[in-house]
């Protein structure tokens, strides 16, 4: 299951009006002295850690870190309103146009209805012209309300959605969750989620003209449920059209973990034999402790499989090391790396060290719009060293190693403090991973409980010629975050992630 | 003059156990795996001419004196250390355990919240390393493991006496305020040390190092500060070490010395076990 935190943040990180719209309340001189600390905290954290100071300079149009710090600081200093002083940062922020960039409020959480309707009005009544600019593109989204500290199940329906064809179609269906129950299957296409068409929905986040990892994050982000809360799903499977069902919170059973200032962040994991084939599905980055538990013993079980597969698809990233972590066990050598990270004033390899048990056979790995960030330095490090065979479709390129440090307001930033390197030379930043075989999913294939991205490994794996990563893959990039309209990328090495 | 084991918390120890919870954390940003140590490279060259350690040692003499004098410390023969580490702008916090059961049997383990263990070591004169955030048992080798040697020694002052060849006063500087010797310690291959002494109390209060991991080198700058007695050795129990733009904040609890460690306190764990046999 995609995370619903992961969702939620990386969603917000992504729009500033979100967070206009989820804060109502007004500023009291000691509160706007709050912001304006935060405001000049941010500031001064990129001028010290951001990992290419040149960067920070006049850009094309003359104006520079500063310059746009100093233009914003005013208006911070006469915000009259949390969610005024939160869009000013956030605008200063976003100036910097990479990913891993963002303000992840305190309050973020999941919001009631009447919130939500609430939050539409505060934007639109927002008196700041440049978050109004900002808001008036942005599709009204579920915002926030504050965050549960104890790490606690999500609540979910159950459902994973993919845009396919512009059209959103159930990917995945968590087992036992009320969308396995009511008999939702992959392949079914939702049409209506409550009173929104999923189909105009799209089209208005694509002409957000964010990456479509975003794109499908949002869109994702329609299923969203509180404790208690149900939603009206209309259903078309097959030939059975228009069948309308009504589907109430669960709590998810993917297990939630929790690491420093980030939000919960549920770690699903899959393991299963597919004809013959190791199958391993990581949702996301963390839990390391469980995670390895879980590998090792899937590496032990599989040592004489044909071939593994890491289905990384939607994986928004996380613990960088992490990646290091499940190569380890796929390496029979030293001396290899994944790539490497460059800070201001150092070069760190992502070195790899063999592990025992270890598989030597064929590895697969899957990946698409929604790997980020860790997903992509181990997809494109496998690649690289030619250990592994990538399939799916073009990762995001969202992929800045960086930190989530506490503000004085009590939210928190999310900042880049390092590039990353491929072990070819690219920067992953803009670029992503191009598959070595580019595979779409299809409605069709979905509904008849087939993967054509899993069948196309499993086909390379049993195809006794075809070695992993013959082609490098070119470096044409995909969108640029330098050149996206809202800026602000989220995650910390995931930009869903935060 | 010979050097008290317990200085070591003074300075490498508690850069070893910021550089650990550094490359722990950072790893949550997509960063290193292993543990950085304080092995920068460079050549003989940087080593004076003429070496005259005269001055720089009185200074470092003043130090063992100031905090509790050398007959204290050569009394240590075992020690434990217990801790937190936190790297607070993060909202990341741990816990830190070094075990010293002999001069070559040692054990630092790391517990981080949301991550796990990262556990280092000494068997004999090998050194070894799990970490489960990188998911790596390795055995440490080449210079990474030359320094580790030195830092996991109990008598640790010494050894670092003993390889860092080159000891220079070099000047005065402020430190918090106060005016601090600069003392710059060069070794035979290069690797060097820059150690700040308050001149008014004579306690090590500032430390430049050129952290080493497997993954690369890091530079680091650590403030020694809140000196309380243990045993009647006075040590640094507040270290803030600054790396690559974060602050990391390491608190000692509580130290014993001379204590009766088993051989499970410094037991490596498992998955080091195959390595330590080949």
């Amino acid at each position: 299951m995609i995370n619903r935190n992961s969702i939620r943040t990386f969603a917000a990180l992504s729009l500033v009006a979100i967070f206009i719209a989820g804060c109502k309340s007004r500023l009291s001189p000691e509160a706007r002295d709050i912001q304006v600390e935060s405001f000049d905290a941010v500031h001064q954290i990129v001028l010290e850690t951001y990992f290419n100071p040149t960067r920070l300079g006049p850009k094309p149009d003359g104006i520079g870190w500063t310059d746009t710090y100093k233009s914003l600081r005013p208006k911070v200093e006469a915000a009259s309103s949390v969610n005024v002083a939160r869009g000013l940062t956030e605008q200063l922020i976003a100036s910097i146009g990479e990913s891993h960039f963002g303000l992840i409020p305190e309050d973020i959480g999941p919001q009631s209805q009447s919130e939500k309707k609430s939050s539409k009005a505060s934007v639109e009544t927002s008196a700041d012209n440049s978050t109004r600019k900002i808001a008036d593109k942005t599709p009204d989204k579920p915002a926030s309300k504050p965050a549960t500290k104890s790490v606690q199940p999500e609540q979910t329906l159950g459902i994973t959605l993919r845009i396919i064809a512009g059209e959103a179609i159930v990917f995945r269906v968590e087992a036992n969750s009320a969308a396995d129950k009511a008999g939702i299957r992959p392949g079914d296409h939702i049409q209506r989620i409550g009173r929104t068409r999923t189909n105009r929905r799209i089209n208005e986040i694509e002409k957000l003209e964010l990456p479509s990892a975003y794109q499908l994050l949002y869109l994702q982000s329609e299923l969203d449920v509180d404790e208690g809360e149900s939603k009206t799903l209309l259903i078309s499977s097959g030939e059975s059209n228009g069948r309308k069902l009504t589907l109430a919170a669960a709590p998810s059973s993917v297990p939630v973990s929790k690491f420093g200032n980030l939000p919960p962040i549920a770690v699903d994991i899959e393991t299963r034999d597919i004809k013959g084939v190791g199958y391993f599905r990581l949702g996301s980055f963390f839990d390391p402790g469980r995670v390895f538990g879980v590998y090792r013993n899937f590496i032990v079980e599989h040592q004489h499989a044909p071939g593994l597969i890491i289905d990384l698809r939607g994986n928004p990233g996380g613990i960088g090391a992490m990646a290091m972590g499940i190569a380890n066990q796929l390496i029979d050598r030293p001396n290899l790396k994944l790539g490497t990270m460059i800070t201001r004033d150092s070069r760190l390899n992502f070195v790899l060290n063999p592990q025992s048990p270890r598989f030597i056979g064929k590895v697969a790995v899957l990946v698409d719009e929604g790997s980020a960030s860790t997903s992509e330095i181990f997809a494109a490090g496998l690649q690289d060293i030619g250990r592994a065979r990538v399939f799916g479709q073009t990762t995001p390129g969202l992929a800045l190693p960086s930190i989530v440090t506490k503000l004085p307001s009590g939210d928190a930033f999310q900042h880049a403090t390092a590039d990353y390197i491929r072990e070819k030379g690219q920067r992953l930043e803009g670029l992503g991973v191009i598959p070595d075989e580019n595979v779409l999913l299809d409605r069709n294939s979905l509904s008849e409980e087939r993967d054509p991205v899993i069948d196309a490994a499993i086909s390379w794996i049993n195809a006794p010629s075809l070695p992993a990563s013959t082609t490098v893959p070119a470096t044409v990039p995909t969108t640029s975050p330098a050149t996206l309209p809202l800026i602000v990328f989220p995650t910390t090495t995931a930009p869903i992630t935060r | 003059m010979k050097n008290p084991s317990l200085t070591r918390l003074s300075s490498s120890g508690y850069v070893f156990a910021g550089a650990i919870l550094f490359a722990a954390t950072t790893m949550a940003l997509a960063e290193p795996a292993s543990i950085p140590t304080a092995v920068p490279p460079a050549t003989a060259s940087t080593l004076p001419a003429v070496i005259d350690n005269t001055a720089a040692d009185k200074i470092l003499d003043r130090y063992i004196e100031v905090t509790g004098g050398q007959a204290l410390y050569d009394a240590v023969k075992s020690r434990k250390i217990q801790g937190e580490l936190s790297i607070p702008a993060q909202g990341i916090t741990g816990s830190m355990t070094v075990a010293q059961k002999d001069e070559k049997t040692a054990l630092v383990t790391l517990v981080i919240e949301g991550l796990g263990k990262v556990i280092q070591g000494r068997s004999g004169d090998t050194i070894f390393e799990f970490n489960g955030i990188s998911n790596a048992a390795r055995i440490v080798e080449g210079a990474e493991a030359d320094s580790l040697r030195r830092t996991l020694s109990l008598d640790d002052q010494k050894a670092a006496r003993d390889f860092f060849v080159s000891r220079q006063l070099i000047g005065r500087e402020d430190v918090e305020g106060k005016p601090a010797d600069k003392v710059l310690m060069i070794a035979a291959d290069g690797t060097k040390q820059t150690s700040f002494y308050d001149v008014e109390t004579g306690f090590a209060v500032k430390s430049e190092i050129l952290l080493t991991t497997q993954m690369g080198e890091i530079a680091a700058m650590t403030k020694l500060q809140d000196y309380k007695a243990f045993d009647g050795i006075l040590i640094p129990t507040l270290t803030r070490q600054f790396v690559a733009g974060q602050e990391i904040v390491i608190k000692i609890n509580k130290v014993e010395t001379n204590i009766e460690l088993t051989d499970a306190d410094v037991a490596p764990p498992e998955s080091v076990l195959p390595l330590l046999k080949k």
